[in-house]
């Protein structure tokens, strides 16, 4: 038998998140690990140190969302992301695990947000959410520290015949005064049927 | 003359490699395509989109009666209920605020169940994929048990189960309060041609005094098929489509039946006798079913390395691609073993001159000393990025645990599921060959 793939109309086969076991570091600024930028950030960072990092799910690194102390209380926030070049047409499935470490505290309990997107720019700018799954912690006795728990979603829809570009993005909030700390790790997107159905007219199709 | 493509379907070149190859010389190549072997490429007749609708608990109802939209509540005992959070009480989510908790309360009856279901509409030949998460957050003294299941009623008027998950927990402190562990199978088989309708249920049973609490969240039900079995209009849609049936045996090492190297059936312990490192089974902490594995380091006199695998070898399809799930729980560190506790999980081939290739490979340290132990399972799912070389019909799945330490290390490990994505293989079954013409 020979390898007979039909190439045209394909989705990728591959995984498409580069890095996201968060295995390597990146020296580069607001790039805290290799193709993931670090933005928005606001009494909150990304956190690699190894010291840090080392509660991994897989391989021997995690990416660790921390909240900066602080004496009144605030809003913090920081958000990760990474581009990701896709087929038109094609259907994604997002997966990743993450393990709320420490839960912080102000007058009222912190309640930390992980939100997990993947979003596409449309013509006139927007950020168009394909998946979102929101992550919150309320339970100061029942939240932190139990270890990591994987997620999973899928877009309802294909992406649009128009965009070839997503970004893979995650959203840490909290409003505190001793900060959170939250770990995110095995971060993959992967095409999950083989065929596009935007190249039904395309020639050869 | 070329094929008539019914509506459902879109022509699609075909495989150069469905027609005979002639290599008419040395340096030229030349490929005769016969357009009658032109498969077509379907519509995804399959459902791209959830099925299940208010997965995630977050709408009430207006229903007095019922607890969630689009839920129902059945075969109910009294002293057992199905809520949202209870008042005075902080959420326990696994995605966005709510969940739905299956509480016990006291009563003189000792005995509680309770059911929570949702009938959804499939496309009968599709194949579906059944997932959730659930946190035991209280019990009491007996052995509570949660069952997810998508089954459709047969002929008979009997429930026939597509899928079922069984979880039973100990009480035992490794399975409370452990946070949410998600839980995934995909069905076999595809619905049959004749059902369009399946019914997703969930059983909660114990018996107690009152005060079991477990909760339920991220129930998803989604088809994995692009393609129906049951086509319609002469679409050649799911013939020449992997299977995704699961192909390790006794992949949550319920069987215990093993020969002398190893508890299990089809599993095979390397080495299998006198290391230091050994695997049994366990009842007490499963993931899902009676039974998880679980890999021991003996305690040593001195630090040394202790390791020992576990293997099964599978059959494969050429050309198709493979995705590895399993959960895994780090129990025990161990006195001594600083960073060294190791578990691999691999899938790889071995060509004739015995050198491996691996196809999966899932690296799993737990190097912290205090974050990392007893914090109950966590579901790994890995996909192959290239499929089964077309020269290949079976590989090996294989589970590697080492330490270095002078302690006793436990790690368990339970379904564990090896499935093919329904895509077309990257091969060609119906490839004759090149003709050599001197």
């Amino acid at each position: 038998m020979i390898d007979c793939r039909c190439s045209i109309c394909s989705c990728e086969t591959g995984e498409l998140i580069k890095n996201g076991g968060f295995e390597v570091r990146s020296s580069e600024p607001n790039f805290p690990f290799q193709y993931w930028e670090e933005v928005f950030f606001d009494f909150a960072r990304v956190a690699n140190e190894p010291a840090l990092t080392n509660i991994a799910y897989e391989g021997l690194s995690a990416a660790r969302f921390n909240s900066l102390t602080t004496v009144a209380e605030e809003d913090k926030s920081v958000t990760l992301q990474q581009t990701v070049t896709v087929t038109p047409g094609c259907i994604y499935k997002l997966s990743f695990a993450e393990n709320l470490l420490t839960k912080g505290n102000g007058a009222a309990a912190a309640i930390p947000i992980l939100t997990a997107r993947v979003i596409y720019i449309d013509n006139f700018g927007n950020a168009v959410d394909l998946i979102i799954v929101p992550i919150i912690k309320l339970s100061a006795n029942n939240d932190p520290d139990r270890g990591y728990i994987f997620h999973e979603a899928t877009t309802n829809v294909p992406v649009p015949c128009n965009v070839s570009r997503l970004i893979v993005r995650f959203d840490y909030f909290e409003n505190s005064t001793t900060g959170s700390s939250w770990l995110l790790d095995g971060v993959s997107l992967r095409a999950v049927f083989p065929t596009s159905p935007c190249c039904t007219n395309a020639k050869g199709c | 003359m070329g094929r008539k493509f019914p509506g459902d379907c879109c022509p699609r070149p075909p495989c150069v490699c469905s027609s005979p190859v002639n290599n008419r010389n040395d340096n030229q190549v030349k490929i005769e395509i016969d357009s009658l072997n032109c498969c077509c490429n379907p519509k995804c007749p399959c459902e791209s989109g959830e099925l299940v609708r208010n997965g995630s608990f977050e709408m009430i109802s207006a229903n007095a009666t019922q607890p969630f939209v689009d839920w129902r509540v059945l075969n109910a005992l009294s002293n057992t209920i199905v809520s949202r959070v209870p008042i005075n009480v902080a959420p326990v989510a696994y995605e966005g605020v709510h969940s739905a908790w299956f509480i016990t309360e006291p009563s003189e009856l000792e005995q509680h169940f309770i059911s929570l279901q949702q009938n959804v509409t499939v496309t009968p030949g599709c194949i579906y994929r059944f997932s959730f998460a659930e946190n035991l957050l209280t019990a009491s003294d007996f052995t509570p048990s949660l069952t997810g299941r998508v089954f459709y009623p047969d002929g008979a008027g009997s429930q026939f189960d597509l899928i079922s998950i069984f979880i039973e927990k100990d009480i035992n402190i490794s399975n409370i309060d452990r946070g949410y562990t998600f839980h995934q199978k995909t069905a076999d088989i595809p619905v049959p041609c004749d059902v369009s309708r399946v019914t997703v249920q969930f059983d909660f049973s114990v018996r107690d005094d009152g005060g079991t609490i477990w909760l339920l969240d991220g129930v998803s039900l989604r088809a994995v098929s692009c393609a129906s079995s049951c086509s319609q209009h002469d679409c050649a849609v799911a013939r020449d489509i992997c299977q995704p049936g699961n192909l390790v045996r006794n992949g949550g090492f319920e069987d215990i039946s093993g020969s002398v190297d190893s508890p299990f059936l089809y599993w095979r312990q390397i080495p299998e006798t006198g290391g230091q490192a050994f695997i049994e089974s366990r009842s007490d902490t499963p993931y899902e079913g009676a039974f998880a594995a679980i890999f021991i380091s003996s305690a040593t006199a001195l630090a040394e390395l202790k390791s020992v695998s576990l293997r099964q070898i599978v059959p494969v399809t050429p050309g198709c691609r493979l995705e590895l799930s399993f959960a895994e729980n780090f129990l025990e560190r161990g006195e001594s073993s600083g960073t060294t506790p190791r578990l691999i999980a691999r899938v790889y081939w071995v060509n004739d001159s015995g050198t491996e290739f691996d196809l999966i490979y899932v690296p799993i340290a737990k190097v912290d000393g205090e974050n990392d132990e007893d914090k109950g399972y966590s579901f790994h799912k890995r996909t192959a990025d290239i499929p089964v070389p077309c020269n290949v019909s079976s590989v090996y799945i294989e589970f590697e645990f080492s330490v270095t330490n002078t302690g006793n290390t436990q790690w368990l490990l339970d379904s564990v599921q090896l499935r093919s994505l329904p895509w077309e293989s990257a091969c060609c079954q119906e490839f004759k060959g090149v003709a050599k013409h001197d």
